[in-house]
């Protein structure tokens, strides 16, 4: 079938109010939720949300749905958050009560790791329980084993700091005291901590006093009945956009890195399923959950953070949509218990948002083949989705002692981030991905004021951007080095060392992050990714260089003109323009004549392009340990308490690799057998 | 003695506006001339002559001379300036594509970042370093900067900016930068970042300089002209500029630092909403200025407020400016229904060409000022005093597209595009007040610009502000600004003092120092413009935060005496008020950080003393103003009528009430039910919420 399809019937709801009243409403709202934006963002203490913007804010229904979001400041993926388990944690509430929590288990996963401290207001309008403000922060410290929290190397939850679950920190208008002592005396930097607390507590007041005001003017039951308009007409809008997409399953598989573990990069498996105006996400066969803070605790729900891609698209779509929580209800999720995307509450998680990223791509993969793939898409839909950036948002923490004050400090220096992946209809953003396109970096000049430091560079990775009729977007290329002893340096997030973003249509795949010490010396060494932390000598110099983004489409279909461009500003060298997209430049200009002979020459002797380019680290990996034979473990080990399926995977991968050196196919593997060999292994231990 | 006058003009994109004051009487006289903007001194000077023909005031006779231009914001916004090239720290080469990162649009995937003013071609990284303290990391070697200049010249460049890192602690390294390749490159435009404003982060720096850079060229060569030509025409008068910062500056310095008047039009208007309005003894004001395109607000809280960053098109322009702020739709605005039938108006807008439907331009689609035209509110013959004669039929038919879709009558659709519109402007407005600590319903609107005044009444009854003004020439209330602007220029710089309330002294005595530099700063300044003042000031003040938290609270210390120990309890008193009128409450014994000192050297200018409309009010039955005509409208669901006068028969002590429309040449004033008006001394219309 190659025809666009019919937008399927939409079960429409009648409004209560009117498509007049809506909107006027939901500009209110915004102003509202955007004010308390302003609020925090000004107010707060803590290093990362102070140029970084990491917070939110919303207000929610009482069943737990947000209603409005801002879409001018703040964090781009809580839209969808989840606020009815938090909710329910009190039957009763009163004026002035304030419930705080960091801890995924008790509030369903609206938190989902613990440095995000979430607080949620009921608002009261006469006496009677109207809707909750919300709040959250990212905190630089709650306390764990490493300064900042969160360490990939944290092996369970209770590594990563204090665990609040839902709790009334205010009642009634005070403030809980022994409750609140007892966090700050357990995180780092208590006084920026209080500090934040109080910041969001003044956003959430400024709401209520708007939300008076607006109730007011429309009257509640007008306003209520809004409400519920708001996030139907989300809805609406939403499974419009859907209706457009071809209907079909549409697969797509990832992987988590572990380095430093001694196990195979970790499989995330996503299948999208089109149904009409719906939408279902399967992550059936997806690895085990982990020994290692990459797990995202979504308690098996539609998580704002596995929708995240979805709500993207709907929005390029469309934007003209409502932002709230309407938009995801035509979403529903499988998500296996006990793998890395629903896992024990248990499990450590400080660095998920590294999963989020790779999902959010893994959206946008099974999506691009949805929309812009055999069938043909109306246009309404085609063109929007892009091949993979550089799939990670990395954040380097520095702690060291002040040498004036002597007291620990911990402060971010930059967070880090690659290129975008090219879209269907243009090049790929330079130095700037979608997954942190919310964020903003740090000056320099700023971190050099606030600490012994030097950022020697901050710039455009020196790497050619990903081939493609349209190129990717070039990472950043980062050097500092710190004067004073003890200083530590952890970095969290840092994804793509070992699989390069992919590209898409014959587009050619990203490049793989570095890290350097002593780079440009004769002592540089090739560090790999900092799996938890660095200890940095005093005047030794880092340089951390991120990937650049996945290309689209034949890269001998680039306009010539874009080509030379690029080689004018330095991007691609003369030579690169002649290998990898077919254009002769003679002295600064387009060899018109020359290009088309050695395109026409490349286009007949080389393989057909494939669907996606993963880059030959990968293809190597899945020669060694194919899906099929990953597929057909990961069944098995389903057989162990979730905790333990990552030890068998790893003894399981070294009984391969082993065979493999032995000169043994891997296509001869069967796993039920090579498991029952590891078991056998570990049984001979035990007798020996 | 012949009289003498003072000039302001406004030069903008459609017409150039003249406001021309008889310094002796009072007297003001207006005029607009269409805008000449290949040549855009005609324009001038045509309307100076006019002055002369129909008022028979010489050319001569104008002794203070005060223009806004609209060129260098343009220039900016359309890309038309300067081949500029780059010269910035090794290390730092995409500083301008970098910015700080955040995407336009954080959940769009087609969303770009802005284009950089210098494309990296244009970009040479210098080896040299300077660190925070201050202190030479590695020396710079002029040779490779006078190389990397030729290589930009070679590529063609006009202008050169160069930013070195903490070159607003340490400008040596830029200055002998800058001085090399002047001495090289004699023709270039080359601006360094500490000159143009020695500001902490680097990015915010070299855009401040590169768009500095961008868009001198343009910029000297238009100022250079205008003196000479205006010389010709006969005026004597030294050429004065606005700035964005509300003040005046000579010709000649604007020629330096051409980015400074980015914002002076919007600002001119604000200035002349502070003069107007306190004429009328009114000191706390929200200046509504709603044009074609946009609708901007400013706070006037006793005083204009003013931020030290301003957006302009892509970018945000970290310098003093009056502190304008867009809350979205003008007269252009178009209304549409989306995908789900819900009504939606802007950001898209018609502009001027081709304009809202009515215009009869080719605008098939409905604007806002359609909505007007259909309700009534707006008399299609009045338009721009009847020399653009609207068409009601093609308001109608555009709005009936809309109207068919949500099913509601045409007026209905008309009225429901209005409080939409309304609407957005309240998810602006009401956000943005807040945050600068203003409760709204303290506040009188003062409606100028095209469409202010037919706007302004609505927005007041949706968003709760009590009284709303409109002065008697909306239209050029920016050039009035510009003649009763002082004489102004900010000085800045960054130390990152940590001032703790145990041990102050060290600290005091920095800060102090500071100051003292940053007041012969401030005065040199205004020796060197050599503009007639009354009185010269230099007013101070400091970003301060908590230690420890990112952003800073601008805090005025001009009443504290750094030389003295109680300026330590003095400046916590300050920084507390301030930042609880902000935050909500203050953090007691926290230390503070003091980043940036400012002054502002100020040189009042002489302010003219403006007639009042007759000698005494109008009372008793004279003062109820007898209706001329009456026209029906649509409004709140149903036909009413509503009086209609012309502004001219307005004088002091006239009152009216809701429903009424005004009209004079340059607008429609549009007062709904509910709002009691009056007319006093000054012209200015007073409309109050009745309770």
């Amino acid at each position: 079938m190659n025809q666009p399809t019919a937008p399927a019937a939409i079960a429409t709801r009648e409004l209560h109010t009117d498509k007049v009243f809506v909107e006027i409403l939901n500009n209110r709202l915004n102003g509202i939720v955007s004010e308390m934006g302003h609020i925090i963002h000004k107010a707060s203490f803590t290093p990362f949300i102070k140029e970084a913007w990491d917070f939110g804010e919303a207000l929610v229904t009482r069943d737990g749905e947000i209603f409005s979001y801002p879409r001018d400041i703040g964090v781009a993926f809580m839209v969808a958050a989840m606020m009815e388990d938090a909710i329910k944690a009190f039957d009763h509430y009163e004026p002035g009560d304030i419930v705080m929590a960091n801890d995924p288990s008790t509030t369903g996963g609206l938190c989902t790791h613990l440095p995000d401290i979430h607080l949620l207001k009921p608002y009261f309008n006469n006496g009677k329980l109207v809707c909750f403000t919300w709040t959250f922060i990212h905190s630089s410290d709650v306390g764990g084993m490493v300064p900042g929290s969160i360490a990939l190397s944290a092996k369970d939850i209770f590594q990563e700091g204090i665990r609040i679950p839902a709790v009334k920190i205010y009642k009634a208008g005070k403030v809980n005291e022994e409750v609140m002592q007892t966090f700050l005396a357990n995180c780092r930097i208590p006084y920026h901590n209080r500090g934040d607390l109080e910041a969001m507590v003044s956003a959430m007041r400024a709401a209520e006093k708007r939300l008076d005001d607006t109730i007011a003017k429309y009257g509640l039951e007008r306003f209520e009945d809004g409400i519920e308009d708001l996030l139907s007409y989300g809805e609406q809008c939403a499974r419009q956009v859907i209706a457009q997409i071809p209907p079909g399953r549409y697969e797509m598989v990832d992987y988590m890195e572990l380095d430093g573990l001694d196990l195979p990069p970790a499989r995330i498996k996503l299948a999208i399923e089109v149904e009409g105006d719906g939408l279902h996400m399967d992550f059936t066969g997806s690895d085990p959950q982990l020994p290692a803070a990459l797990n995202l605790p979504t308690f098996g729900k539609n998580h704002h953070f596995i929708n995240a891609g979805v709500f993207n698209f709907i929005y390029a779509v469309d934007n003209a949509i409502p932002i709230n929580r309407g938009i995801l209800r035509p979403v529903r999720v499988t998500i296996p218990q006990g793998t890395l995307v629903n896992p024990e509450p248990t499990a450590a998680i400080g660095v998920r948002f590294a999963t989020v990223v790779r999902i959010m791509e893994m959206v946008f993969g099974a999506l691009s083949q949805a929309a812009d793939g055999a069938i043909k898409a109306p246009a309404s839909v085609t063109g929007r989705v892009p091949a993979a950036g550089a799939g990670m948002l990395g954040v380097t923490l520095l702690s060291l002692i002040d040498p004036t004050t002597g007291e620990l400090k911990v402060n971010v220096v930059q967070p880090l981030w690659g290129g975008s992946g090219a879209r269907p209809v243009k090049d790929g953003i330079d130095g700037a991905d979608f997954a942190a396109g919310y964020l903003r970096n740090i000056p320099a000049e700023t971190s050099e004021a606030e600490m012994p430091m030097l950022v020697e560079r901050y710039q455009l990775s020196p790497h050619a951007p990903a081939p493609g009729k349209w190129r990717g977007g070039v990472g950043i290329d980062m050097q500092f080095q710190v004067f004073t002893p003890s200083a530590i340096l952890t970095a969290r997030g840092m994804e793509r060392y070992q699989f390069r973003p992919w590209g898409r249509k014959g587009g050619h795949a990203g490049t793989l992050g570095e890290t350097f010490l002593e780079p440009g010396t004769s002592a540089e060494r090739s560090i790999g990714k900092i799996v938890s932390h660095l200890e940095l000598q005093p005047y030794q110099v880092v340089r951390i260089i991120t990937p650049n983004g996945g290309g689209y489409g034949d890269p001998l279909e680039r306009d010539p003109q874009l080509v030379l461009r690029d080689v004018e500003d330095g991007f691609v060298d003369v030579e690169g323009a002649a290998r990898d997209y077919g254009v002769r430049i003679e002295s600064g200009a387009v060899d018109a004549a020359g290009t088309s002979a050695l395109r026409r020459k490349m286009a007949a002797n080389r393989p057909a392009a494939s669907e996606f380019s993963y880059g030959a680290e990968r293809e190597q990996f899945e020669a060694a340990f194919p899906n099929a034979l990953q597929d057909e473990l990961e069944r098995l080990l389903r057989q162990y308490p979730a905790v333990q399926r990552q030890f068998w995977k790893g003894r399981f991968w070294r009984a391969l690799l082993a065979h493999v050196e032995k000169g043994g196919k891997v296509a001869d593997v069967r796993a039920d057998k090579v498991l029952a060999q590891c078991r056998d292994a570990l049984a001979r231990r035990k007798a020996a | 003695m012949q009289a003498s006058y003072r000039l302001g003009i406004d030069i903008g994109g459609t017409f150039t506006d003249f406001c021309l004051l008889e310094e002796a009487s009072g007297r003001t006289l207006i005029a607009k001339v269409p805008s000449t903007p290949a040549h855009p001194s005609e324009a001038v000077v045509r309307g100076i002559l006019q002055f002369t023909e129909r008022h028979g005031v010489p050319a001569q006779a104008v002794n203070y001379f005060v223009h806004g231009t609209t060129i260098g914001v343009n220039t900016l916004l359309e890309r038309k300036g300067a081949r500029t090239g780059l010269l910035i720290t090794r290390g730092f080469r995409d500083i301008l594509s970098l910015g700080r990162s955040r995407l336009p649009d954080i959940f769009d995937l087609l969303v770009e970042k802005p284009q950089p003013l210098v494309p990296r071609r244009m970009v040479r990284e210098i080896t040299e370093r300077v660190a925070f303290s201050g202190e030479v990391v590695k020396p710079l070697d002029s040779a490779e900067v006078v190389q990397a200049a030729r290589e930009l010249v070679a590529e063609g460049a006009e202008a050169i900016t160069i930013t070195f890192l903490h070159s607003y602690r340490n400008p040596a390294h830029e200055q002998a930068a800058k001085n090399a390749v002047s001495e090289a490159f004699p023709k270039v435009y080359v601006c360094i970042s500490s000159e143009i404003w020695p500001q902490i982060r680097e990015y915010e720096r070299t855009l401040v300089s590169a768009v500095n850079a961008y868009i001198g060229n343009k910029m000297r060569s238009y100022f250079v002209a205008l003196q000479s030509e205006v010389g010709q025409a006969g005026v004597g008068a030294t050429l004065l500029s606005t700035k964005s910062n509300g003040g005046v500056m000579t010709a000649r310095s604007a020629r330096d630092t051409p980015v400074e008047t980015l914002s002076s039009g919007p600002a001119s208007g604000a200035i002349g909403a502070h003069y107007v309005g306190a004429l009328s003894g009114f000191k706390r004001l929200i200046p509504l200025d709603m044009g074609g395109t946009s609708t901007e607000v400013a706070v006037i809280d006793g005083d204009i407020r003013y931020t030290n960053q301003c957006h302009i098109g892509d970018f945000d322009i970290a310098l003093p400016a009056v502190d304008l702020s867009s809350i979205g739709a003008g007269g252009g605005s178009i209304a549409w229904t989306d995908k789900a039938g819900v009504l939606k108006v802007g950001p898209e807008s018609s502009g001027s060409d081709p304009g809202p439907a009515c215009y009869n331009r080719g605008g098939k689609r409905p604007a806002i000022t359609d909505a007007y035209v259909t309700m009534g509110i707006i008399d299609p013959e009045k338009f721009l005093g009847g020399e653009l004669p609207l068409r009601p039929d093609l308001a109608r038919e555009a709005i009936g597209t809309v109207a068919t879709k949500l099913g509601m009558g045409v007026e209905e659709t008309a009225e429901a595009i209005l409080r939409v519109a309304t609407s957005n402007m309240y998810s602006e407005l009401v956000p943005l007040m807040a945050r600068k600590g203003v409760d709204i319903t303290e506040f009188a609107l003062l409606c100028y610009g095209g469409a202010g005044a037919t706007h302004g009444f609505l927005l007041a009854r949706e968003v709760g502000i009590p009284t709303v003004l409109v002065p008697p020439s909306p239209g050029t209330l920016c050039a009035l600004g510009s003649l009763v602007a002082d004489v102004k220029s900010d000085f800045i710089r960054s130390e990152n003092i940590v001032l703790d309330g145990a041990a102050p002294g060290k600290a005091l005595a920095q800060i102090n120092a500071a100051f003292d530099e940053l007041r012969c700063e401030a005065l040199g300044w205004l020796d060197r413009e050599k503009i007639r003042v009354a009185e010269r000031v230099v007013a101070r003040s400091a970003d301060i935060r908590y230690a420890g938290q990112s952003f800073e609270v601008t805090v005025d210390v001009s009443g504290i005496d750094f030389g003295r120990a109680e300026a330590a309890p003095q400046l916590f008193r300050e920084f507390a008020r301030a930042y609880a009128a902000i935050y909500g409450q203050a953090h007691e014994g926290a230390p503070l950080e003091l980043i940036n000192l400012r002054a502002t050297a100020i040189g009042v200018t002489q302010k003219p003393t403006m007639r009042k409309v007759r000698e005494a009010a109008l009372s008793g039955s004279a003062a109820v103003l007898p209706v001329a005509r009456r026209r029906e409208i649509y409004l709140d669901g149903g036909r009413m009528e509503a009086a209609v006068y012309e502004r001219s028969a307005l004088t002091w002590g006239h009152t009216f009430k809701g429903p009424a429309i005004v009209e004079q040449y340059d607008t429609t004033a549009f007062v709904p039910p509910g709002f009691d008006c009056r007319v006093d001394e000054y012209a200015m219309i007073i409309g109050e919420l009745a309770k």
